[in-house]
């Protein structure tokens, strides 16, 4: 849990453990939040199709109905890494309909598009 | 007005939830034997200590007790520390200055106070591992990036696991820890030196899912 005010909006994170035995876990943490933060590494095509049934997983919940989905590609400085487009077909985020679903290629590291991120969570915050 | 209400305010928007930790890992562990008594008393707690007068210093006969004294230690401060999977107790740096200084803004001022400070979210952060979910609250939190050490959010769910109700307790990890024969020369945590211990059950894995 980790709290941040950026530009006058006050984020609660739940900073949730990715290995497989915590993933259970995701969907107790993710009932009643503003928006559910999806990060995949866009860098290891191979992890894809894992990071879709997890999340596709994470999304049938009938807790989740009508969450905001933020998807972001991390890691985009690294060569090889996906494009938000391909990163959204990857993912099929097509298939999670009845919700608001926004998908960013950022990277952590050279800091590029965490401003989009940012402003969708603001935009997003009650 | 306005302006300086938001120049006094700016320096808010960014807190450093680790400072506290920070600072406690700088300090080497010798010091806070020997520090002053007002140090002491505000760092690490010592109720049994009788007066702030008496330099009650104790010097450990073996790097086990010593070992048991260091660890008593951090877990008096971790208790003492607000603790980090309550969100019912708000960081130092919250909103508070603020509603202090201007309970009811003035016409002139409500326009930048509207603007700021009275929006809130609730995230959730999931991903695979190692996807950069870690870095991403560093980015967001700091606006910088930071190297994230290796499995630092399994580590805490590993405590969030004994506590919602994993086979093995502190306790009994605390009792196998001390069991086992140590080198003396290593003071620190046990965790690839020592061979496994034979009296742990085998189908009792901690770091297995729940």
């Amino acid at each position: 849990m980790r709290k941040v005010t950026r530009g006058g909006v006050t984020i609660k994170l739940w900073d949730l453990g990715g290995q497989p035995r915590f993933r259970s876990m995701w969907e107790r943490y993710c009932r009643g939040v503003g928006a559910v933060v999806f990060v995949a590494d866009a860098a290891d095509p191979g992890s894809l199709d894992a990071a879709r049934a997890e999340l596709h997983d994470l999304l049938s919940r009938p807790s989740l109905a009508g969450t905001p989905l933020l998807v972001l590609g991390n890691k985009n400085d690294l060569p090889g890494a996906l494009a938000a487009a391909d990163l959204a077909d990857r993912l099929e985020l097509s298939r999670l309909g009845g919700r608001e679903v926004a998908a960013y290629s950022v990277s952590c590291k050279s800091q590029a598009g965490v401003n989009l991120v940012l402003d969708w969570l603001t935009k997003h915050a009650k | 007005m306005g302006f300086e209400r938001e120049r006094v305010f700016f320096p808010f928007l960014i807190f450093h939830f680790f400072e506290e930790e920070e600072r406690e890992k700088k300090k080497p562990f010798s010091l806070s034997r020997f520090a002053p008594p007002s140090l002491s008393a505000s760092l690490c707690s010592k109720p049994e200590e009788p007066s702030p007068n008496a330099h009650h210093v104790v010097v450990p006969v073996d790097a086990r007790l010593a070992a048991k004294v260091k660890k008593k230690r951090t877990r008096e401060r971790e208790k003492k520390r607000c603790p980090r999977w309550s969100s019912s107790s708000p960081p130092k740096c919250s909103l508070t200055p603020i509603n202090l200084l201007s309970p009811s803004p003035s016409p002139s001022s409500s326009l930048s106070f509207s603007l700021f400070f009275n929006k809130e979210m609730e995230l959730s952060l999931v991903g695979l591992q190692n996807a950069g979910k870690t870095s991403l609250v560093g980015v967001l939190a700091t606006g910088a990036f930071q190297e994230v050490r290796e499995g630092g959010i399994e580590r805490e769910f590993f405590f969030l696991h004994i506590i919602i109700g994993g086979q093995r307790t502190k306790n009994e990890r605390k009792k196998n820890e001390y069991s086992q024969p140590r080198p003396s020369s290593s003071s620190t945590f046990p965790k690839t030196t020592t061979p496994p211990n034979p009296t742990t059950p085998t189908g009792h894995d901690p770091h297995r899912g729940i």
